[in-house]
């Protein structure tokens, strides 16, 4: 028998060295047959309280991989919105026996890596380790300290988070389109917003853990240097004796797409780019006939940087750095969504071409060299994608959890590879649909807003928490006419304001002012104080605890800017703009010659209805503000600022008005540049008291 | 009874043993290019790789960039491969592809499904048998790389600090400018250079082809025969890098960098080559100092003082001379000058005093977690078998015994480098300041 076979082998070796000579270098060879894909299936079995335990045994390093994942499904959260994330977080703030630092050195010791969600929880360690790092997952997970000061520190931090991405865009467009999709009251579109992060408690986080930190439907993966016998083992050891609420999974009725499509549109006036959302909702099971075709199709759309989406919109057209598609699947209705960040004035050309390319993909525009391309695309991540050990056991949960058929992997390439542009096409008709889609625009309304009309789809304006904004504005928007009239002029509006901040008379007194004031921003606390003197002098000081962290200061000829030790003289066009103000409270100069304000309509700030005035200053400057209607108070500043030639928009917000002495000062202003927020908070203001012209020495 | 279950255990703890070990087969061909091959069949991905020992340091001094152009250059396109095409061939097979280049060697590599194995020999041979290098491609990648360096390097914050250490720790040798090199070199340079220096480096007996993933042997060496065969010998290569002449002075000096707002501190040591042993336990002393938030200079400086935003050791080893550097940035507004001594107070520390044991635990595991780490695809196997046959005297086995040389290294030699390379007179300080 050897024998045969090693002649075999000779006959083989033969033909091969005959190959030698004639090799074909002028083309690319042919691939051999696409590889079998090896699964080694992983070893399972269950334990009483409804844990599933995978094994996947891989001895090619001496490491361990375990990891926990608790099956919910999507959890609806209502008022509670952000209750689970701040719970997963919790879980690593220390267990009932070790404080978090003792906890955190303990794992780093290990060289392991532990980390907890609310999902469940993973770690990572070299095999003599793991056992120790898989008490310590095990531990943070059944015994969690929750102690109040972590809470406490945590929701702050997922506050300013929140914070920092009020004026993003793209975390706008994140949470608008789900929920527009979905509806905001369902468990796959709610969002958290500060509101709800502010009103938890920890008892909200320990009653979220009860209710899904539960070994009832969970995974427990292991992959790499273990035996399946050591990890039943060390299994039972850690979670055999562990109970608690029996899960089931949530039936989630399906959300209603729109009949025909519409344009909802989000203004965020500080955004540089526009994010564009086209979405249709879809269900596409893992197990469903579709699946494999829907996989080919979304590659081929917009899959990758070879795709029509990218082709079109970024190499063609150049609207945008990338744009790309999703076409979702799973157990739940999912989304079918093409996207891309476009420049402002190319929204409406854009959406265009993304429109036309889905209606391609309908219509079978697909070339035989796209399929091939695609389908390449696929067996090569797929294969490659084998080296990792943890995908073998990834696609063995997914098995379990989707109830797909057992060899659902072994035959995925065949599949893919069966397919023909016919079939791509029939899953496009049936999944994508340009005339039955949610074009969601989140961007600068003034600049996108006037060329989406021509689209002839509906509008309808959403705010950016995807409440519909009721057509007030419109009522509102014809008294503009009115602009021209006696009724209101830039004159009154300022001499309304300067009288409900307490008279003209009574501002002219004001020489001096020092205020100090308070400002969190990205998790950090700072302390500052501001110092001005008539006309224009002003000295600023920001601290954090003990360090000086920014200094400017300004004694109506020249200035400078220090930061972390940098020190910056103010350029010309800087000293000529810290001249514009006359007075500490420049209203009172607005109706001289130095400036030209003229009124120009009315807007909104928050809720609140407003006259707008354009300012142009003696530097230049122009800057519009808003006045209140109600009660004629400064409300807002805008205007653009230009460094490298790019273009920034500057806000800044006056609010919470309190009497001081004679005045009204406003105690909270929020100033925004880009997208950036900084928030203050006034703590104390002094008039005409102990500053002196030393206070701006150079 | 008993005794099979203890047979068992030696079966298990035999495994366990050989499941470290990274297996090869290695030869070299008539025409000097040494093969090695390495069978993985747990995965269907294949790793075809060719490690030129070339880099910046076979430049010569006014001709500085010209191992990292080739990099760019040799996808240009070759005999059969028409210009653009080389990558395009990668993703329309389902691969992935990239190259990189340092002061010692140029790594290119293909990532395939193992059926496109032939795929991965046919572009790595054309690269290496017929490039196509003329005044079209010389003249693109040249804006390519001008394009590289500014991203890279010119707009980066920091992005010169190497390049800033490097010109005032070696003065002789050509370690003295890094990869990326000088632009005007490269605008100076002639075509008959560059298709010099290819016939020079790029040659079968200055390469190592590493084969790694689900490969049958045999058919890999015919096919290897077939494809890089024919390809002609280069003529031998001799290298005498000058020597530096030991510092004995601390050299203090200030450079400048437009896109900063923090400056920065540096210093910079002279240490051995990456083959010695002492290479090793200068790196596990820098895992002492800064290695995790538990660490000695990170601990104190970030969480305890405060006064740091960051700060960082390494031993950065090349083949010939390492460079030990450690830098911290300042947080407010701290002197340069004390995060300077906050730093050296950590050196002196491990120079009198022997890390504790835990530490020295701490520092053990960490080596080893991130070493197993290298290995667990078939592109870090491949680049770690390359590594030992160019830069640790043809030992290709070096995979299998970096841990146990890292393993070997105790307390005392982690104090004696110390003692031996970090001393202040054998210095530089660097204020990398930011620019006006």
């Amino acid at each position: 028998m050897k024998k045969i076979i090693y002649s075999l082998f000779f006959a083989a070796a033969a033909i091969a060295s005959h190959a030698q000579t004639t090799v074909d270098r002028t083309k690319p060879p042919k691939p051999g047959p696409a590889p079998a894909i090896q699964f080694a299936s992983p070893v399972t079995f269950t334990l009483p309280n409804g844990m599933t335990i995978l094994v996947v045994e891989n001895h090619k390093l001496p490491k361990v991989t375990a990891s926990l994942s608790i099956d919910m499904g999507p959890v609806l959260e209502g008022k509670k919105a952000g209750v689970m994330t701040l719970m997963g977080q919790m879980l690593s703030e220390g267990t009932k026996s070790m404080t978090k630092a003792k906890f955190d050195e303990s794992i780093d010791l290990l060289g392991a890596d532990v980390n907890l969600y609310s999902g469940g929880g993973s770690t990572s360690a070299l095999t003599r380790y793991f056992n120790q790092a898989f008490m310590l997952m095990a531990d943070a997970l059944k015994q969690p300290a929750f102690p109040q000061e972590s809470f406490e520190k945590l929701q702050k931090q997922t506050i300013t988070g929140l914070k920092s991405g009020e004026k993003s865009a793209a975390t706008i467009s994140g949470r608008v389109v789900g929920a527009l999709a979905y509806g905001k009251k369902t468990a796959m579109g709610e969002f958290v917003t500060e509101e709800s992060v502010k009103a938890l408690t920890l008892e909200d986080v320990k009653e979220s853990y009860k209710n899904y930190i539960t070994p009832s439907r969970s995974y427990l993966t292991f992959v790499g240097d273990i035996t399946p016998g050591k990890a039943k083992e060390l299994a039972i050891r850690a979670f055999g004796s562990w109970t608690g609420r029996k899960l089931s999974l949530p039936q989630i009725p399906n959300a209603e797409n729109v009949g025909k499509t519409e344009i909802n549109f989000v203004d965020v006036p500080t955004a540089v780019q526009g994010e564009l959302s086209v979405t249709k909702l879809i269900n596409n099971p893992m197990g469903g006939k579709d699946y494999h075709a829907l996989l080919i199709a979304n590659q081929i759309l917009g899959g990758g940087a070879e795709s029509k989406l990218f082709m079109n919109l970024r190499e063609k057209h150049g609207f945008t750095y990338g744009s790309y598609s999703n076409t979702g699947n799973g157990r739940f209705q999912s989304q079918f969504k093409t996207s891309a960040q476009v420049r402002s004035e190319k929204a409406d050309s854009a959406i265009v071409e993304m429109m036309t390319e889905i209606d391609n993909m309908r219509t079978g525009k697909i070339t035989e060299e796209e399929l091939a391309i695609a389908k390449a695309k696929y067996n090569g991540s797929f294969a490659l994608g084998m080296e990792d050990p943890s995908r073998t056991a990834t696609y063995a949960s997914n098995i379990l959890i989707n109830n797909l058929p057992k060899d659902f992997y072994r035959t995925f390439l065949q599949k893919i590879n069966a397919l023909t542009v016919t079939d791509i096409q029939k899953a496009a008709q049936k999944y994508y649909d340009a005339n039955k889609s949610r074009i969601v625009v989140v961007g600068n309304g003034s600049k996108i807003l006037p060329n989406l009309t021509r689209l002839g789809y509906p509008i309808k304006q959403y705010d950016k928490y995807a409440e519909p904004i009721i057509e007030k504005a419109k009522e509102t928007d014809i008294k503009e006419s009115d602009k021209n009239t006696d009724a209101v002029t830039a004159f009154s509006i300022v001499e309304d304001y300067l009288k409900a901040i307490g008279g003209k008379e009574e501002a002219k007194k004001v020489n001096s002012l020092k205020m100090t004031f308070s400002l969190d921003m990205m998790g950090r606390s700072f302390e500052g104080t501001e110092i001005k003197m008539a006309p224009n002098k002003d000295y600023v000081e920001i601290k954090m605890g003990e360090t000086k962290v920014m200094q400017s200061s300004f004694d109506g000829t020249k200035g400078f800017q220090a930061q972390m030790g940098q020190k910056k003289e103010m350029d010309e066009k800087e000293i000529k703009e810290g001249q514009d103000d006359k007075a500490l409270i420049p209203q009172l100069f607005y109706i001289s010659n130095d400036y030209k304000t003229s009124y120009i309509g009315i807007g909104k700030v928050g809720d609140e209805s407003a006259y707008k005035i354009k300012i142009t200053k003696p530097s230049g400057k122009v800057s519009t503000e808003y006045y209140s209607m109600k009660t004629s108070l400064l409300l807002r500043e805008e205007s653009t600022s230009v460094a490298d030639g790019v273009e920034t928009p500057e806000s800044t917000d006056y609010a919470d008005y309190r009497k001081v002495g004679t005045l009204m000062f406003p105690f909270t202003i929020t100033q925004a540049q880009g997208e950036q927020e900084f928030p203050l908070k006034i703590k104390e203001i002094k008039i005409n008291e102990g500053v002196t012209d030393a206070d701006f020495k150079q | 009874m008993l005794k099979q279950k203890l047979v068992f255990l030696l079966m298990f703890g035999a495994i366990v043993a050989n499941a470290q070990k990274v297996a090869f087969t290695e030869y070299d061909m008539k025409n000097g290019l040494h093969v090695v091959l390495h069978q993985d069949k747990t995965a269907p991905v294949v790793a075809v790789s060719v490690m030129y020992h070339v880099g910046s340091k076979d430049e010569l001094t006014n001709r500085t960039g010209f191992a990292h152009f080739f990099e760019h250059l040799l996808f240009e396109g070759t005999k059969n491969i028409k210009r653009g095409e080389f990558m395009k061939i990668v993703s329309s097979n389902g691969g992935q592809n990239n190259a990189n280049t340092s002061q010692d060697r140029t790594f290119y590599y293909e990532v395939f499904p193992s059926n496109q194995l032939e795929t991965g020999l046919w572009l790595e041979s054309e690269r290496m048998m017929h490039p196509v290098i003329n005044e079209i491609g010389v003249k693109t990648q040249n804006e390519v790389v001008k394009e590289e360096k500014r991203l890279r390097v010119d707009n980066q914050p920091y992005g010169n600090f190497i390049a800033e250490i490097m010109k005032r720790l070696f003065i002789k040798h050509p370690y003295n400018w890094v990869p990326i090199g000088s632009m005007a070199d490269l605008d100076a340079a002639t075509l008959d250079e560059f298709i010099a220096f290819n016939k020079k480096y790029y040659v079968p007996n200055n390469a190592v082809l590493v084969i790694a993933g689900d490969i049958d042997v045999e058919k890999t060496k015919l096919l290897v025969d077939s494809y890089f065969g024919p390809i002609p010998a280069g003529e031998a290569i001799t290298r005498n890098p000058a020597r530096e002449e030991p510092i004995t002075v601390q050299v203090v000096d200030t450079a400048y960098d437009n896109n900063i707002q923090i400056p920065a501190i540096m210093t910079a040591y002279r240490t051995p080559g990456m083959t010695s042993k002492e290479s090793i336990a200068l790196q596990l002393a820098s895992d002492v100092l800064s290695q995790g938030a538990s660490s000695r200079m990170y601990k104190k400086m970030v969480d305890e003082k405060k006064n740091s935003l960051q700060v960082g050791s390494f031993n950065y080893a090349l083949e010939d001379y390492g460079a030990y550097i450690t830098y911290a940035l300042p947080s407010g507004e701290v002197a340069l000058t004390t995060l300077l001594k906050d730093m050296d107070d950590e050196i002196v520390k491990l120079q009198n005093e022997l890390i504790s044991e835990t530490e020295f635990t701490k520092i053990r595991n960490q080596y080893e977690n991130n070493y197993i780490g290298t290995n667990a695809k078939m592109l870090g196997v491949a680049e770690n078998l390359a590594d030992g046959y160019s830069f640790y005297n043809k030992n290709t086995n070096r995979i299998n015994e970096d841990l146990e040389e890292a393993r070997k290294v105790t307390r005392e030699d982690i104090q004696n480098v110390a003692k031996k390379y970090l001393n202040p007179n054998q210095r530089v300080v660097l204020y990398y300041l930011p620019k006006k």
